[in-house]
């Protein structure tokens, strides 16, 4: 074994003594140091090259955690494995570190023959990482030429640099290389072949791996076997379908690294493949085959910029903070008026007063232009949101930072229900509450010129602060809108299915109240159904809340419905987050029944009982809650 | 959710099991590839298994419907039952898919 050289970090002496006793005997070269702060000294120094580290969670001054996110942050460190050491009962410090990119994990006290196994894995994985970034080296990138083709392969050498020549044409080709190399030797050791992976700690711990696979593959029947490899590329991903001709495997147990599996030895080169180099994995059949799928990088784009940036147009006077807000998060080309000829993904107009944002996609244009007020904060989400959705995911940093500004603005946007109900000679309650930060739900209202009341209520697909903005965006081209519901749901769905991506919609109702004839006049898009309610407590009568969501097909032909409201009685809309707050029931006929007659069995009539259903409600809550009622006179 | 794919004559069958929500929609490239790599004409979801599906879970069915029509493909969603059946009947979902029982 050449040099292989560990670092080990653990604030113990008695702790980094006892690895070295155990590792030197084995060949290992040992570094040590006392806490993070001199660990990463160490390793940001570059003085020694590190083939794997040693990693104490618990330290003072800085903690394993905090030196593997600098590890994971630099680009030159990020590729080192580090082997975290954790107590076995700590299973939410183990589901950490695995998001962190942690997939080695040893337990104190140590078994010798489990932490020199694992310190040779974690050493090896990356000596054979390192192996193959320098074949890719030499390689040209050549092979993103080939449009389709078919490799035949049989033993782990020929897939290795099957792998390399692969790789050679992405832009991280080194992670792809790595990837496919597992996956294909697997496909050789433990398809064909017919290797267990029990076996594999025991006959690697005596050398005997390499000499037994040189066997098998000179005996029949496995000397007839091979793996097929496939390659399919199309403009913007490549897929690679790897076949062998083994019995299989029960593949579920590798796909993810889970806590039950984070102590083993081996057998975790599935799950970092799938998580690090490739954007699908599928194992189909007895788990013979696999297949894959790479996502190219844009081409460059006519400036030379190796990936092009999203870009965002800014027009107008631009108030202080924003522009430099979007150029300071790094991920955007910033363009001003004269740059903003070619179309963008996202243009924020400026008003005089203040920011204005429109959002665009690509083929977008028919989406009404938006005003904002002037923050930085919120202009981002909301351009964020329409050009980098995945950079918005709940939880990411950009969540966490940008969220507040978006859910006061939604909030702001709420009319006031006590006078808008005032205006139309009605009283209305309403109640709209987020299971995240920021709510997927929302519902507006205005008096309309002839003085009849518009109302709706509509529920984004999905959770969070990409649904928030799409709530955001719906509000102001419902507010554009005009004319009968059912026209105006027309409308909203064909600009939705063009604005928002597939599998994004909205569930909605829109109808307006003619408050002196006490009729409502809607269309619906796929909502529980409307109901009205008489005074005293009769029996209530549903409407109809059926429809294609808008966006979900772009031409879907809405009805016109009619509920007449009784004298003193209640209209109530809401959307099925409200079905949640009462354990026990999937939406359906079953749960509305049972909300509509906890509803009329209230004794202040269905507003109070509302109140009491949602104000009450206490704990988190599965799916964001918006419901409007509204009462007639006597 | 967990899904399983299987290949008949000219079928892919998805057979989905669990719940259908938010959660999954990571889960919908993985399983788009294992219903188009055979390259059959004829898709189905089955959806027998699934006990619960919200508005995300009804947004992978338009993304698959999408990936699907793209290739010139029929896709089909069969065993819809309870509540799942409720839902997808209040959106609609019979004027784009084939319902099969």
């Amino acid at each position: 074994m050449p040099n292989v050289r560990i670092l080990i970090v653990d604030d113990e002496d008695l702790n980094r003594q006892t690895l070295r006793y155990c590792l030197e005997p084995e060949g290992f070269v040992i570094d040590e140091a006392g806490d993070g702060a001199e660990a990463w000294a160490m390793l940001s120094g570059g003085d020694a090259q590190y083939d794997a580290i040693l990693l104490d969670r618990k330290m003072p001054e800085m903690d394993g955690m905090e030196v593997l996110a600098k590890i994971k942050g630099d680009p030159d460190l990020k590729a080192i494995p580090v082997i975290m050491q954790t107590a076995m009962d700590l299973e939410a410090e183990i589901v950490d570190g695995i998001e962190a990119g942690v997939y080695y994990y040893l337990t104190k006290p140590y078994d010798v023959d489990v932490l020199v196994s694992v310190v040779r894995g974690a050493a090896d994985n990356f000596a054979r990482q390192q192996r193959l970034q320098q074949e890719l080296a030499k390689r040209s990138g050549a092979i993103r030429l080939l449009a389709e083709g078919r490799f035949v392969f049989m033993t782990p050498q020929e897939a290795d640099s099957l792998a390399v020549l692969l790789a050679g044409g992405f832009e991280r080709s080194t992670v792809v290389a790595m990837g496919l190399s597992e996956l294909m030797i697997n496909a050789v050791e433990h398809g064909n072949l017919e290797l267990d992976y029990k076996n594999k700690s025991a006959l690697m711990a005596e050398g005997r791996w390499d000499a037994v696979i040189d066997a098998r593959l000179r005996e029949a029947p496995y000397k007839d076997r091979r793996v097929t490899v496939e390659v399919t590329r199309t403009a913007t991903h490549t897929r690679f379908r790897i076949t062998d001709e083994g019995k299989g495997f029960d593949w579920h147990a590798y796909v993810d690294l889970t806590l039950e599996r984070a102590f083993d030895t081996h057998g975790r080169g599935i799950a970092m493949a799938r998580k690090m180099a490739f954007e699908a994995m599928a194992y189909m059949g007895t788990g013979n085959i696999v297949e894959v799928m790479v996502r190219h990088a844009p081409a460059p784009g006519p400036t030379g910029t190796a990936v092009p940036r999203p870009a965002v147009a800014l027009v107008g006077p631009v108030p202080d903070g924003v522009a430099d807000g979007l150029r300071a998060v790094g991920d955007w080309r910033v363009m001003t008026n004269d740059g903003a000829a070619a179309l963008p993904e996202a243009a924020l107009t400026i008003s005089a007063s203040g920011a204005g944002a429109v959002m665009l996609r690509h083929g977008d244009a028919a989406t009404p232009p938006h005003t904002l007020p002037a923050d930085p904060d919120l202009v981002e989400a909301m351009a964020r949101a329409a050009v980098l959705p995945a950079s918005m995911e709940i939880g990411s940093d950009a969540d966490l930072r940008l969220s507040p500004a978006l859910s006061r603005y939604q909030k702001s946007l709420l009319p006031d229900p006590a006078v808008l109900g005032g205006g139309a000679g009605v009283r209305l309650a309403a109640w709209s509450i987020a299971c995240s930060g920021v709510n997927g739900d929302i519902w507006g209202g205005r008096v309309l010129a002839d003085g009849r009341l518009a109302l709706f209520i509509a529920d984004m697909t999905g959770h969070g602060p990409v649904a928030g903005v799409n709530a955001i965006r719906l509000q102001a081209l419902v507010a554009a809108c005009d004319g009968q519901p059912d026209a105006v749901l027309r409308r909203l769905d064909e600009i939705l299915k063009q604005a928002l991506p597939t599998g994004e919609y909205a569930a909605m109702l829109y109808g307006i109240v003619d408050v002196t004839a006490r009729r409502f006049d809607y269309a619906a898009a796929g909502v529980p159904h409307p109901a009205t309610f008489p005074a005293g407590g009769g029996d209530p009568v549903p409407g109809q809340g059926k429809g294609l969501p808008v966006g979900a097909s772009g031409n879907f032909p809405y009805e016109l419905r009619r509920l007449d409201i009784p004298r003193g009685g209640s209209l109530v809309l809401f959307t099925d987050g409200l079905f949640t707050l009462m354990d026990g029931d999937a939406p359906g006929a079953h749960a509305f029944e049972r909300l509509t007659r906890r509803l009329t069995d209230h004794d202040g009539g269905a507003a109070q009982g509302l109140a009491a259903l949602i104000e009450n409600h206490s704990g988190p809550c599965a799916d964001d809650v918006t419901a409007l009622c509204l009462t007639f006179a006597e | 959710m967990k899904y399983q794919v299987a290949e008949k004559g000219n079928t892919v069958t998805a057979r989905i099991s669990g719940q259908m929500t938010f959660s999954d929609r990571g889960e919908v490239s993985g399983l788009s590839l294992a219903l188009m790599r055979g390259n059959l004409p004829d898709i189905v979801v089955d959806l027998s298994a699934v006990e619960y599906i919200d508005s995300a879970g009804l947004g992978i069915l338009l993304i698959l419907r999408e990936a699907a029509q793209e290739k010139g493909r029929k896709i089909t969603l069969s065993g819809m039952t309870g509540s799942v059946k409720e839902v997808l009947d209040l959106a609609c979902f019979d004027t784009l898919f084939t319902f099969k029982p």
